[in-house]
């Protein structure tokens, strides 16, 4: 449209608009070009100027309702002083928050001397900040702890406010009180972990603070912290409704100081928020200052700093000099920009805190190898730590000559020695160490080629063969035993321990009465068999195990007061056991599973708490947890894994970083999950959070190890379920998005890995479903999609594969599932709504289809006839609107 | 009519205004009015003195009361501002009337004085004015006059006022300069 065929007004106003915008200078320029030969829009918009240029700085239309001045708002205050609120009489305001006010008050009856805190809201409240107040209301109905200040009451006044009856916590911020009383840096982390543990609690209950700052975290004369203003605490659980608006608000209201980047971003804040929060404040408690300075600045000056700038580290209060260490990167872990680097949770902080001061190794470190050897050295004086250095000094040097050395015999045996060392010795040392992976591969890369290139040249050396036996164990391990911190490749471990099982075998047939040889066959036998089981295939699992066990049994005979061997033979019948249940034998597999837990536990009784027997003891309740659980005895399940829980919980606290022994710890927390899911969802939920904790301290410790990272995905993924079948959509998607994260990960690292596809698409899919039920359609058909995708990358490996074609319909059902929610939604255009019932009908066909291919073929599982009931049903609904 | 009938009523009742029924709005302006003097009188109960008026807090306030218990509806809010500030405007217009003819010895206000006890000291002349050169403005540009009204006669921020409108807050500055520099010439013109 032109200027001049616009109405009168609207020229007028675009003109003016214009002008307006450019310097006064410029502006007659500018009429010269755009009133040509138009004389009076050019003096109407000269004169409406000449208007402006009048008005401006002038008070016309200076509303006489614009908001009151500080000391009028003052004035408000002091006429309140003294009104009675509930059984209170209002005394001096104490605290100022965004949307409330808080008085001291006294009970109107002078014999009740208890004093008490009264909040109400602002004058100028707006009707989010009603809601907020009574979100915080209900928060602090829930929130009993002693280091939390309790709401005592709670009503409406007479003149229609409402508000809060409180816990008056007579006392100084943390900070302050700190520098009052003159507290030693040991102090002061001391009585921040008790914060620690009251912002622990809160999160427990679902409840995210959102604004914790040393103004917040009163301590008492007592010398009690004490946690207040959950005024803009947030109820995880809750918010389906309107969370954006929630985030909106809270970014309002934020305090730029202490809140997290993401709060400034205007995400969604979590747990790891008030991480990032009790950073600040940690900082300011240890330095005297604050991380960053954000004086003077604008919003948006702030708001780059926060997110971008990395904080000095923390250097001493006062004396300005050097933090150890550990206090520095727990500080800075704890503020970090991208939460996911932070502390998983307050506990965590609180851990490594903790462990700080009784000298052990924190979990925030980084994965040097410096800091590992170091603490390792520290705590195993003994001659492997030595040789373990050395060895790692001479990997480079001397190894990489090994070929010149092998040149002779008496190089050649020093080099073998020394190669031996690094693989067994070391690696045995070290294989229940944290952040060890990368490293470990190097060294057993290194030592098995070298192996392999020396035994070229000695075939008939019977000893070099066992060597090189026990070196393809190893490797095998390392490379994809599940059972060890592996580098996830399952089909390279079976590859390797074959290897190593036909050379044990071969030695075996040289001296068949050899008990060493024996009892390494039967080892490497039954080690094969467990990587053979987890790949599915259990029938030669259970040949290669009662073989094994056979081997074992015979021995014991011979040398029957041996408690290594004894364990031994347990250990391998409950594997057995455990292949034989998942075979479908489950009598036989429960009764092997329950003379094995027999033994063991009579060894333990011998030995308490000995490490590798209360491994193997929990390794056989999880088994018989899974006959359990297939024969739905869940409170059995419950019996079984609670006393091993809670020895490995016991052995934890001595072996903080043993690796082994927390992912054990994690299979029982989570077969423990599964089985509550039926018996008490609520602690089903706590059991879940606590695996996801021990999870995230794993992959904190060891990132590079896929078995971690796995666990940590799994976690989530019970979690998100069970909060699906829940109907806890909003923290469904929490959940999933971290399980997706991790299993997205997984799988662009090995595509060819089947199950962490898989699992990626069930979160996929499962987040679609949550997303649906939340009305956000867009994402939901996104999501639903994305599962299809990946389903489908699957398919061109796994043409026969009947669980994933089976599962593709369901990932395909859900996208139909999630078109036809956007359709049948009033708010969707009738015009979209017709496309999106054709595209559901089409998934729906696509999905039945490819079940029914299946059921021709006679591979229907039962498992799918919801689903497939469910697309039947969404078929028909679709198809009677389209017609 | 008992608590719960007046507090389904201005749900609704706001609801049929915003859909343009002028019977329900005016109804609405009484409830409104009605209140708002109650909280304005409740506040400078408090106060002392009625220098200025906080009239954002004693809208919402209002809103609160009036929707009862129910949890206010985001729209429903909306509406009600706009409905206000139409409120505020008329009574202020009728208050500043009503002293002018008194002063001008046009016989005894129609209503007691104590009824203006609760709005802020004015200028007469000037609300009277404003309101004038408003309805000028209103024909030519009803946008423009609306942003006024809320921002004059409701005291709203540029956010507050470009929420309830749906425009963006750039658009309310622009329309607010150019409003106040139409107002400013109009008034000079008619004085």
């Amino acid at each position: 449209m032109t200027q001049q065929a616009l109405p009168e007004w609207e020229r007028i106003r675009r003109t003016f608009e214009e002008a307006e915008s450019l310097p006064s200078e410029e502006r007659t320029a500018f009429l010269d070009r755009a009133c040509p030969g138009q004389p009076g829009l050019r003096a109407e918009v000269e004169s409406l100027l000449a208007a402006h240029e009048r008005v401006t700085g002038q008070d016309l239309l200076a509303s006489p309702f614009a908001a009151p001045s500080a000391a009028e708002e003052r004035e408000f205050e002091a006429a309140r002083i003294g009104t009675v609120v509930g059984s209170y009489r209002l005394c001096e305001v104490v605290g100022r928050g965004g949307m409330g006010l808080v008085h001291r008050a006294e009970h109107v009856d002078p014999r009740m001397t208890q004093r008490v805190a009264v909040k109400c809201l602002r004058r100028d409240f707006r009707p989010d900040d009603l809601r907020r107040f009574r979100e915080e209301q209900r928060i602090l109905a829930r929130l009993e702890h002693p280091n939390i200040a309790r709401l005592l009451d709670a009503g409406v006044a007479e003149d229609g406010m409402p508000f809060l009856i409180l816990e008056y916590v007579d006392g100084m911020p943390l900070t302050e009180y700190a520098r009052a009383h003159g507290l030693t840096t040991s102090q002061r982390i001391e009585l921040f972990e008790t914060v620690c543990a009251a912002v622990q609690a809160a999160h427990e209950s679902l409840i995210v603070h959102r604004d914790l700052k040393p103004s917040n975290i009163l301590v008492g004369r007592d010398g009690r912290p004490r946690l207040l203003d959950f005024g803009i605490a947030k109820l995880l659980e809750e918010g389906s409704g309107e969370p954006a608006a929630l985030t909106r608000t809270g970014q309002h209201v934020l305090t730029p100081e202490y809140a997290s980047p993401e709060q400034y971003r205007g995400e969604t804040a979590s747990t790891r928020s008030d991480v990032y929060s009790l950073g600040v404040v940690l900082y300011e408690l240890l330095s005297g200052r604050r991380p960053h300075d954000l004086a003077g600045l604008t919003a948006a000056q702030a708001e780059r700093v926060v997110c971008e700038e990395t904080p000095r580290p923390p250097r001493a209060a006062g004396t300005g000099r050097e933090l150890a260490d550990d206090l520095v990167l727990i500080t800075m872990t704890a503020l970090s920009k991208d939460g996911a680097r932070r502390y998983a949770s307050v506990a965590q902080l609180a851990e490594d805190l903790r462990r700080h001061r009784g000298g052990l190794p924190i979990l925030a470190r980084p994965d040097t190898l410096t800091y590992r050897t170091g603490k390792f050295v520290a705590r195993n004086r003994g001659a492997i730590a030595a040789a373990a250095l050395v060895a790692l000094a001479l990997v480079a040097g001397v190894v990489a000559t090994a070929r010149q050395a092998a040149q002779t015999e008496r190089r050649f045996e020093q080099v073998r020695a020394l190669a031996n060392t690094l693989l067994v010795d070391i690696q045995d040392e070290i294989r229940d160490q944290p952040g060890m992976t990368t490293f470990r591969r190097k060294l057993v890369e290194r030592a098995t080629a070298h192996l392999d290139g020396l035994s070229g040249d000695t075939r008939d050396d019977p000893a070099l063969r066992a060597e090189l036996a026990a070196a393809y164990e190893k490797l095998g391990e390392l490379e994809g035993d599940p059972q060890f911190a592996s580098l996830g490749n399952l089909a390279g471990a079976i590859a390797r321990y074959r290897h190593a099982d036909s050379l044990r075998a071969l030695l075996l047939a040289e001296a068949p009465a050899d008990p060493a040889r024996r009892r390494a066959r039967a080892s490497t036998s039954a080690r094969l068999a467990m990587a053979l089981s987890w790949n599915g295939d259990n029938d030669s699992a259970m040949v290669l195990a009662g073989r094994a066990l056979a081997e074992l049994a015979a021995l014991s005979r011979a040398l029957p007061g041996d408690p290594v061997l004894r364990a031994h033979s347990a250990r391998v019948r409950s594997e057995l056991g455990w292949y034989r249940i998942w075979a479908g034998q489950a009598e036989p597999g429960m009764e092997d599973t329950r003379v094995a837990a027999a033994a063991l536990d009579s060894l333990l009784a011998r030995s308490p708490d000995e490490l590798e027997l209360s491994l193997a003891r929990a390794d056989c309740a999880i088994y018989r947890s899974d006959g359990l659980k297939f024969a739905a005895r869940y409170a059995n399940v419950v019996e079984e894994l609670e006393p091993q829980i809670a020895r490995l919980e016991r052995l934890g606290r001595d072996h903080p970083l043993h690796v082994r022994l927390h992912r054990k710890r994690l299979g029982c927390l989570k077969q423990l999950g599964e089985a509550l899911e039926w018996l008490d969802p609520p602690r089903a939920l706590r059991t879940y959070e606590e695996a996801i904790r021990v999870s995230r301290e794993q992959v904190l410790v060891d990132g590079d190890n896929f078995s971690t990272r796995r666990n940590l995905a799994s976690s989530y993924s019970h979690l998100g379920g069970l909060l699906l079948d829940q109907r806890r959509y909003e923290p469904a998607l929490v959940a999933l998005s971290e399980a997706s994260e991790a299993q997205r990960w997984l799988f662009e690292q090995d595509a060819q890995n089947h199950s962490d596809g898989s699992n990626l698409a069930t979160s996929l899919m499962w987040m679609g479903q949550a997303s649906a039920k939340l009305s956000r359609h867009e994402r939901a058909i996104e999501l639903a999609a994305a599962a299809v995708r990946v389903r489908e990358s699957m398919l061109a490996r796994l043409t026969g594969d009947a669980a994933n074609l089976g599962n593709l319909s369901s990932a395909r059902g859900a996208l139909g599932e999630a078109y036809r929610g956007r359709a049948e939604d009033p708010r969707t255009a009738r015009q979209q709504a017709g496309a999106d019932r054709a595209r559901a009908a089409a998934e729906y066909r696509a999905a039945i289809e490819g079940w029914e291919r299946l059921e021709k073929e006679g591979r229907r599982m039962e498992f799918w006839a919801s689903s497939i009931a469910n697309c039947r049903r969404g078929l028909a609904a679709v198809e009677s609107r389209t017609r | 009519m008992t608590a719960g009938e007046a507090d389904s009523d201005i749900t609704r009742l706001l609801r049929e205004s915003a859909g343009g029924d002028a019977a329900a709005r005016d109804r609405v302006m009484a409830m409104l009015y009605d209140e708002l003097r109650r909280r304005a009188r409740f506040q400078r109960h408090l106060h002392g003195r009625a220098q200025t008026l906080n009239t954002t807090a004693l809208v919402h306030e209002a809103f609160l009361r009036l929707g009862g218990g129910a949890q206010p509806q985001w729209q429903d809010r909306i509406h009600f501002l706009r409905v206000a500030a139409r409120v505020m405007r008329n009574v202020l217009v009728d208050h500043a009337r009503r002293r002018t003819a008194a002063k001008r010895g046009g016989g005894v206000p129609d209503v007691p004085y104590e009824d203006g006890e609760w709005l802020p000291e004015l200028k007469d002349g000037e609300v009277l004015a404003i309101h004038e050169a408003l309805e000028r403005l209103e024909a030519l540009d009803e946008r423009q006059a609306r942003v006024v009204e809320l921002r004059y006669f409701v005291g709203l921020e540029v956010a507050e006022t470009a929420e309830v409108l749906g425009v963006s807050a750039a658009t309310v500055k622009r329309d607010w300069t150019l409003a106040r520099a139409w107002l400013q010439r109009d008034i000079e013109r008619h004085s």
